[in-house]
């Protein structure tokens, strides 16, 4: 997953998040598999009863190629009462465990490993949320703007681009039957 | 057919407002590929002068891949681009009497 980061120093980058996959089965009687990790503190939705509830982490890439057997496997068995959190975007995961606020764990990024192009995992990154009164979410003037407005009447299109650091617009009309390109006298806007 | 600033009506707020900025890059084509090429040109400019950090907020009924498909691939991958919410009224433009 591709996340964009603003340092305190106000410069900005993509960084790279692989997000695991982790779904939850409930099942009615006790799974001796060692990826199946035992949890407690969950509540189901609509209040469901918990027998044995599973937590099972892996990538997407294994997820999505055992999903099938998985389903076969567990979905038809009247042991299982349910799996949870299939179809949970990754993307609102990453958000719901990290905020908006994170920093890299000292500790656990190798030091020859540059800070940019290597791909985080969700546990090398430290949640600062609770700093958010000293530090706030990018504060108004860290960044500048560019706005692309991209009007459509009918077969016409107009692309407008505001450049809000020098005022400027830069302007392109597509009108398919007109000619294939010519310039607008821009006195007469 | 266009319309002078004059014409649009609009209040002496907005007016001035509007004289602040400057029109830079204008042209008509009745190739879409054309149009975003050029507004490529445009990103790419503004990333290689500018290194301050920026946001795109983009108001378009196409997804950021998509216009990235179409030719903008500096704003699609260089650039942390906020989707506005289309308004039907501003895709309105009496003044180009289309």
């Amino acid at each position: 997953m591709k996340a964009w980061v603003q340092t305190e120093n106000s410069s900005m980058f993509p960084i790279k998040i692989k997000v695991p996959r982790t779904i939850y089965i409930n099942s009615k009687i006790e799974s001796t598999d060692k990826d199946f990790k035992k949890v407690q503190n969950k509540l189901l939705p609509r209040n469901r009863k918990i027998f044995n509830l599973y937590e099972w982490e892996t990538s997407e890439e294994v997820f999505q190629e055992k999903f099938h057997s998985i389903q076969y496997n567990h979905l038809l068995s009247s042991n299982i009462e349910g799996i949870y959190e299939t179809k949970m975007p990754l993307r609102f995961r990453a958000i719901n465990e990290l905020g908006c606020l994170i920093k890299p764990k000292k500790n656990k990024i190798p030091r020859h490993e540059q800070a940019l192009g290597r791909v985080y995992s969700i546990d090398e990154l430290e949640v600062i949320g609770y700093r958010m009164k000293d530090v706030p979410y990018l504060p108004s003037g860290s960044y500048e703007k560019l706005f692309l407005l991209h009007s459509t009447c009918n077969k016409q299109q107009v692309f407008s681009l505001f450049n809000f650091v020098t005022k400027q617009i830069s302007l392109a009309i597509v009108n398919p039957a007109g000619p294939k390109k010519s310039e607008i006298n821009a006195n007469e806007l | 057919m266009w319309a002078t600033i004059s014409e649009l009506e609009l209040g002496e707020k907005e007016e001035e407002k509007l004289q602040e900025w400057e029109l830079v890059s204008h042209y008509q084509t009745n190739d879409m590929k054309l149009a975003l090429l050029n507004l490529e040109k445009q990103f790419s400019e503004f990333k290689a002068k500018n290194k301050q950090a920026t946001l795109v907020l983009c108001q378009s009924n196409m997804t950021t891949e998509q216009l990235g498909n179409q030719g903008l691939k500096t704003m699609a991958s260089e650039f942390p681009v906020i989707s506005v919410p289309v308004v039907a009224r501003d895709n309105e433009f009496p003044a180009f009497g289309w």
